[in-house]
């Protein structure tokens, strides 16, 4: 079938490669065009080289262009994948290390806290121009946004538009990954019920049961195999199986804790659980390494390129997503959308995440149950924290910014309110190239 | 694998048929045990002499038992199907009559209306003493109930014990197989076959009273406009033209609309066989005469006369419950339309109401899935059914006189037609003719 799938922020030298392996592979999605939108010309160009020259390689019956012009890269399309970094490393090394200088020590920072609400500041005003652009040239496209934060920029782009938005996340593939969750319980894959029933909000979600097909519980298997103390602390406490355990501890200021001492940067510094705070000079390295062998391979220099060399990550599950919506495939996926009282103990209008229906009728959230209570006091926290969020982005309005660090409880576990007031100040001078709405 | 899956009310000469040809031909349920249990020993004995005959002439690695005692056919048990009718085609006819002399003239008068409402009181006190058999002789079998009121029985049974239980109804496979007049018109109008439709399609409502809310091609067409322009029975013409969602069960949806639900010849003191505005009310005259066939059939087959043959015995492909069983035990995923509590499945009606919804089955159960809001008008309406369907559970529970005048008073059907002294004398007249049913309320 012939589909346009519009990539933004497709100059990215790990992204785009890893999803040009899977549109290859795709026998549903020959015949389609994929473009690739992206505001920096020369990363683009590298991407669009190399997507020809796989195209060629492959003999695939796919057809590859590529823009700077975000509004010509959406006309018509079907399909939007969105992954786009506004300020990029720089800009994230600033929301690790500007709260770290306060006290707040966190591991990604992209997510909840001081720094994943910057990015939400950062990222909703285009995100939410490129559903508006959507509105007028292809109102009935979805959305796969891949950027972070989910949460938030998936209820800003539905607030402010009616475009179909999900936001997906490579993390939300374990629970309907069988081998993955056999290895946990310890049995062969074929023993195993899945996809399991999960649900939460992005990064802070778990599997609420996982069950064998005899029927037994395969979650006292687990608590003995499994000696990680976050998924510990998950299954002891509340009976439920954490995926993203990383990200979690970024959500409860109890689990989120320095070991090693700050000395003036954070990356790379071990936290409790075996933790390690993200380090942007690794993140560059490995992204220069790939930029590097990318445009080696786009220039035409050396061997043909096989597709097992290009960067494989298996959770990336937007194809099999968009197969699924085209196909009538009636699949369980794990994405964030409206609640609509899937989740009973989340508010309605909430953006979670949770276990799906994907076929001919869209995308329809299924009824996993309640929450633990506590968990979900716990996350209707960050809902708040995620609605105030969103009305800053939207508004620029820095009283409501206030509000949202205010709330946050990572910021509100560790600063007074004068302190809270500074930090966002310093943060919003940092990034103040990137936010005209302040 | 092997399954005990009990039939209460499996005398049935037509149900318990139509059940057995779907178990012989599972291969998911070969060496399950299928326990017949009724409290008619006679016909119950006709049906185990039926359903032996078959299992060995098919050579399928199936036990029958079975019993007159119900939590004998009980203990251990993994499912359980219940068919049950108490008073028989006497007190449905009683049902039919006795509110048409007061003016009230319904079709079938299963669901709701006077008629719907003496039949749950009829049938809640066993389903529930059922259920509270299974707490305690096999607390994780899981219910279906095809027994009518599906609604008000339905929520009896979970609010009375903790037992999974959920109602089916034959209709319900419509918006996951297309029905076949149905596919027959839109091939005729389009072209279109079955396979070019995206199905199951999204349905919801409260059982005898839901639809399908989208239905599209596989090239991205709406279904609904062709449908509209050219459908020929008006129930279901109404409801596009009106609401813009396709009705299933036309006939049951025009009792839960007064508006719908007309008498179109002269009352003589006999409603039974005559026509109404959309359909012709249900006469038990055919009833019997059918059900009289297929006594006398099984009854000949049992005694040894005559081939055995799945064949010849009763079919019925709406019977979706030996499907959904596969589903639950193979993990497979599937989308029923069944009767749940909602759970905000369909956002306008209240999360605790059962309502008819399209949901997942697999190993982790069944689990509604959200169908969106129902058009508000529609939904209003529903809402008033749900309330009067509470008012009767709670009267069939406590035989309390008072809250089933509530009930009766609340009724659509009844609140458009009668005025609150006609109301009492009907419900008094009703309880009266059951009363051998009813030993709550004496």
């Amino acid at each position: 079938m012939a589909f346009k799938i519009t990539v933004i922020g497709g100059g990215s030298s790990t992204f785009t490669p890893q999803l040009m392996r899977l549109f290859l592979e795709s026998k549903v999605l020959q015949g389609s065009t994929i473009t690739l939108m992206d505001v920096d010309a020369h990363r683009l160009e590298v991407m669009d080289r190399l997507c020809q020259q796989l195209v060629q390689w492959e003999g695939a019956d796919l057809v590859v262009k590529s823009t700077t012009d975000r509004r010509e890269s959406l006309m018509g399309t079907d399909f939007v994948i969105a992954a786009i970094s506004v300020g990029g490393m720089d800009a994230w090394e600033q929301d690790i290390e500007i709260p770290a200088r306060y006290g707040i020590y966190m591991p990604i920072a992209d997510t909840v806290g001081p720094g994943g609400i910057m990015r939400a500041f950062r990222h909703i005003p285009p995100l939410v121009a490129m559903c508006k652009d959507l509105e007028e040239v292809a109102p009935n496209a979805w959305v796969l946004n891949y950027t972070n934060p989910a949460t938030a920029n998936c209820i800003a782009m539905r607030r402010a538009s009616a475009i179909q938005v999900v936001s997906l996340c490579t993390g939300t593939t374990v629970p309907r990954d069988g081998k993955f969750l056999a290895d946990w319980i310890g049995v062969e894959p074929c023993l195993v019920a899945y996809p399991a029933p999960a649900g939460g909000l992005n990064h802070c979600a778990a599997i609420l049961q996982l069950r064998l097909k005899d029927g037994r519980d395969a979650f006292p298997l687990i608590k003995e195999r499994v000696i990680h103390p976050v998924l510990q602390w998950g299954l002891e406490n509340y009976g439920i199986l954490l995926y993203s355990w990383v990200h979690w501890t970024e959500f409860y200021p109890a689990l989120c804790r320095l070991e090693a001492e700050y000395r003036g940067r954070l990356q790379g510094l071990w936290m409790k659980y075996g933790v390690p705070v993200h380090d942007m000079e690794h993140e560059r390295a490995r992204v220069r390494q790939w930029e590097q062998l990318v445009e080696q391979w786009a220039r035409g220099d050396g061997e043909r390129v096989s597709l097992a060399e290009l960067p494989a990550d298996e959770s990336v599950q937007v194809v099999e997503l968009i197969e699924a919506l085209v196909e009538n495939r009636n699949e369980i996926h794990v994405v964030n959308l409206p609640n609509q009282g899937a989740i009973e103990n989340l508010p309605r209008e909430a953006i979670v995440e949770v276990s799906s229906l994907v076929g001919g009728y869209g995308i329809r959230p299924v009824h996993v149950g309640p929450l633990p209570e506590p968990v979900a006091a716990m996350l209707r926290q960050h809902i708040t924290a995620q609605e105030l969020t969103v009305e800053a982005a939207l508004t620029g309005d820095r009283h409501v910014a206030l509000q949202a660090f205010l709330q946050d409880p990572q910021i509100a576990a560790r600063l007074t309110p004068e302190e809270t007031a500074a930090l966002l100040d310093e943060l919003l001078e940092a990034h103040a190239d990137y936010l005209p709405q302040f | 694998m092997s399954y005990k899956i009990t039939l209460i009310g499996g005398g049935s000469s037509t149900f318990t048929p139509e059940l057995l040809q779907l178990f012989v031909k599972s291969e998911v349920l070969r060496g399950s045990t299928i326990t017949l249990m009724d409290v008619d020993e006679h016909r119950l004995e006709v049906m185990d002499t039926l359903c032996r005959q078959v299992v060995q002439k098919e050579e399928v690695d199936l036990t029958i038992e079975s019993t007159t005692d119900r939590r004998a056919s009980l203990a251990g048990t993994d499912f359980v199907i219940s068919a049950i009718s108490v008073g028989g085609m006497d007190a449905w006819e009683q049902d039919i009559e006795i509110p048409a002399r007061y003016g009230i003239y319904m079709p079938i008068a299963d669901s709701i209306g006077p008629g719907g409402m003496m039949r749950a009181f009829r049938h809640i006190p066993p389903l529930v003493a059922m259920c509270q058999d299974l707490e305690q002789v096999a607390p994780k079998a899981w219910v279906f109930n095809y027994t009518n009121p599906a609604t008000s029985n339905c929520i009896a049974m979970r609010r009375e014990s903790t037992i999974e239980v959920v109602s089916l109804c034959t209709c319900s496979v419509f918006p996951r197989v297309l029905h076949p007049q149905m596919a027959k018109y839109l091939a005729a109008w389009t072209g279109a076959q079955p396979d070019d439709l995206v199905l199951p399609a999204p349905a919801g409502g409260l059982n005898h009273c839901a639809a399908i809310l989208a239905l599209r091609f596989k090239d991205g067409r709406d279904v609904f406009p062709l449908l509209q322009e050219h459908v020929s029975r008006p129930v279901i013409k109404w409801g596009l033209e009106n609401y813009g969602i396709l009705p299933y069960c036309d006939v049951h949806w025009t009792e839960f609309y007064p508006a719908l639900s007309r008498l179109d010849e002269e009352y003589k003191g006999r409603l039974q066989g005559l026509k109404m505005r959309y359909d012709t009310v249900h006469n038990m005259e055919n009833e019997r005469a059918r059900t009289r066939r297929w006594e006398q059939m099984a009854e000949r087959l049992a005694r040894g006369e005559g081939e055995i043959s799945l064949d010849a015995l009763p079919k019925d492909e709406s019977v979706q419950v030996v499907e959904l069983i596969e589903a639950l035990v193979e993990n497979r995923n599937e989308i029923h339309v069944v009767n749940v509590p909602n759970r905000g499945a369909i956002d306008n009606l209240p999360s605790d109401a059962i309502v008819e919804v399209s949901s997942l089955v697999g190993g982790y159960g069944i689990q509604p899935v959200h169908v969106g809001p129902l058009p508000e008008p529609v939904a209003a309406v529903l809402r008033q059914h749900v309330t009067v369907q509470e008012l009767t559970v709670e009267a069939a529970l406590t035989g309390d006189r008072h809250v089933a005048l509530q009930a009766f008073l609340q009724d659509p059907q009844v609140s458009t037609k009668l005025t609150p002294e006609e109301t009492a004398a009907l419900l008094d007249e009703l309880l009266k003719a059951h009363a051998a049913y009813l030993p709550q309320f004496c």
